[in-house]
């Protein structure tokens, strides 16, 4: 018992040392940012919302901003063809380990294959169920559906360095949420690139929240069905009664 | 600018559009005096709206519209009450079972599928009726007279019927399976189309239940009211589709809208006008069926109705 404690010690000791090493052997440091505004609310005119990312990093290095959202399994359906001749779902596909968000904000492709993001390292990142169908074909469609959402996207040339002495420049970055965000937890990630390898990294959570007017349609609409409901026709029934007055009596389309 | 976040369809609109939408609905409802209710749910699948919300929706707009119609009705005494109760249960009968056949179809993910698809049959057989029908009129200048015919079988089955009961305000002895029945396939429509069926309803009282004109509408307006107050709610407790904001604007539109149509229809000649409806029911028939026929651009659809 005495000697399996002592095994485990020693285990955790040699990797805190190996750790140690490798961190100060990569020289990766932290690099400092800040997001404005913090939180987005999703309130009653939201339409997508932009959110300015600003920090330093190193003199020859280049930033790479991205922001992913938790990861879920999504199922699909794949579109096929009814009696040959009308398209409709057909099969149902699962997208394992999906990020519900995923923007990447950058200067060039090799920033970012640097840091195994892009398009192509996220498809490794993601398994399909059954295994059978064309892999390829599947993600080339998923693609297609969350860039139409906005959901997904990569972003070239989006980073603006500001001229400052010193050994670091100060950088800024707009970034754009879409209009089909979903309220929730988000990391935003910074990583400094200098010469293809990471020499600093940071990450700080962005949230978006639903105030207001929608806050309050959807947690009715989910937590009282019932209610929401009643009350959506009561409201339907008063409106209907307050034109009927307006007008005296329209005949009303149904 | 003037975009409103709405939480059940998970995307935002344009208020100007969705408004100007209700008002184009309202105002052919106006001047056709027929319903809009089979325009606006193609119309804001088209702007983006998920089918099923936009179904949902609709129906939970419709409450509103039909109310202050049933009112106007109920004081001219155009209401066929008895009538319009056996329609009512059989229209409660068929919307919740309408609701249910959504949600199967919505867990498998064709959902969007089957309310495109009664849409391309329902505005097809409602245009191409709509467009015969104006065409001949204009044709004939002169009203022909009509041959008396005899008993047709169509009459000899409804009295051959059980339970026949005398409705006094429509004048017509009818056994009640048969309003219980059309109701009920009605309130199966209206729950899948997100439409109240006056469409489908009032040629259903002038021709099968043999009800005169001017208590069809009234009595079709009651049914019609309280068929999607249940659709309303039920849509909103089993597949929790029903965005009211949305129904409120349509709602707003669709009332000033039909104001001015009623103005405009006492201006122009009404088989032209019929001739243009018909011919805008068919180009909203040819855009959905394109949909259904055409290679989808992405060939992935969220499961369970996104």
């Amino acid at each position: 018992m005495k000697r399996g404690i002592g095994l485990k010690v020693l285990v955790l000791c040699v990797g805190f040392v190996s750790f140690l090493s490798i961190s100060s052997a990569s020289g990766v440091e932290e690099a400092p940012f800040r997001i404005d505004p913090p939180v987005v609310i999703i309130g009653t005119t939201y339409h997508g919302s932009a959110v300015t990312v600003r920090g330093e990093v190193p003199r020859r290095a280049k930033a790479v901003v991205w922001i992913t959202g938790h990861r879920q399994d999504t199922a699909f359906k794949k579109k096929g063809k009814a009696l040959g001749l009308l398209w409709m779902n057909m099969d149902t596909v699962v997208f394992h380990n999906v990020p519900n968000l995923y923007l990447i904000f950058t200067d060039s492709d090799a920033d970012i294959a640097s840091l195994s993001m892009g398009f192509e390292a996220l498809k490794k990142e993601i398994s399909i169920t059954p295994e059978t169908e064309d892999r390829d074909v599947l993600f080339k469609e998923f693609l297609k559906l969350k860039t139409k959402e906005g959901l997904y996207s990569v972003t070239k040339g989006a980073i603006r360095y500001e001229q400052a002495p010193g050994p670091r420049k100060p950088f800024w970055c707009t970034v754009t949420l879409p209009a089909k965000l979903v309220p929730g937890k988000y990391e935003v990630h910074l990583a400094a690139i200098n010469s293809g390898a990471v020499v600093a990294l940071g990450k700080q959570i962005l949230k978006a929240e639903e105030k207001g007017l929608p806050n309050l349609v959807a947690s009715l609409a989910y937590r009282h069905a019932t209610l929401y409901g009643i009350l959506a026709t009561v409201i339907a029934i008063i409106a209907g009664l307050i034109m009927g007055v307006v007008f005296k009596g329209g005949k009303g389309g149904h | 600018m003037w975009h409103l976040y709405l939480p059940i369809a998970g995307s935002s609109v344009n208020v100007f559009v969705i408004f100007a939408m209700g008002g184009v609905v309202g105002l052919l409802s106006g001047i056709f005096g027929v319903g809009g209710g089979f325009l606006m749910t193609p119309l804001l699948i088209m702007v983006g709206i998920p089918p099923t919300v936009a179904a949902a929706s609709d129906s939970n707009q419709i409450v509103g519209a039909s109310t202050s119609g049933t009112l106007a009705h109920y004081r001219l005494g155009n209401v066929d009450f008895k009538m319009g109760i056996l329609l009512l249960i059989g229209g409660v009968a068929g919307g919740t079972l309408g609701v249910q056949i959504i949600k199967i179809l919505r867990d498998l993910g064709n959902a969007d599928f089957l309310i495109k698809i009664t849409y391309v049959l329902m505005l097809g057989f409602v245009g191409i009726y709509m467009f015969i029908e104006s065409l001949q009129a204009l044709r004939k200048k002169e009203p022909q007279e009509v041959a008396p015919r005899g008993e047709s079988k169509y009459s000899k089955l409804l009295k051959k019927l059980p339970w026949q009961i005398y409705f006094e305000k429509s004048a017509v002895e009818l056994s009640i399976l048969m309003p219980l029945i059309l109701g009920t396939f009605v309130g199966i429509l209206a729950a899948i189309m997100g439409v109240g069926g006056g469409f489908i309803m009032v040629p259903v009282m002038v021709y099968l239940l043999r009800m005169p004109m001017h208590v069809v509408v009234g009595t079709s307006l009651f049914q019609i009211l309280f068929t999607c107050v249940n659709v309303t709610i039920m849509q909103a407790r089993t597949n929790h589709t029903v965005d009211f904001i949305l129904a409120l604007i349509l709602l707003l539109g669709s009332t000033l809208g039909a104001q001015f149509g009623a103005m405009i229809s006492k201006k122009l000649k009404g088989d032209q006008l019929k001739i243009l409806l018909a011919s805008l029911v068919l180009v909203v028939m040819v855009k959905m069926l394109l949909g259904l026929l055409l290679t989808p651009h992405i060939m992935l659809a969220y499961q369970g109705g996104h």
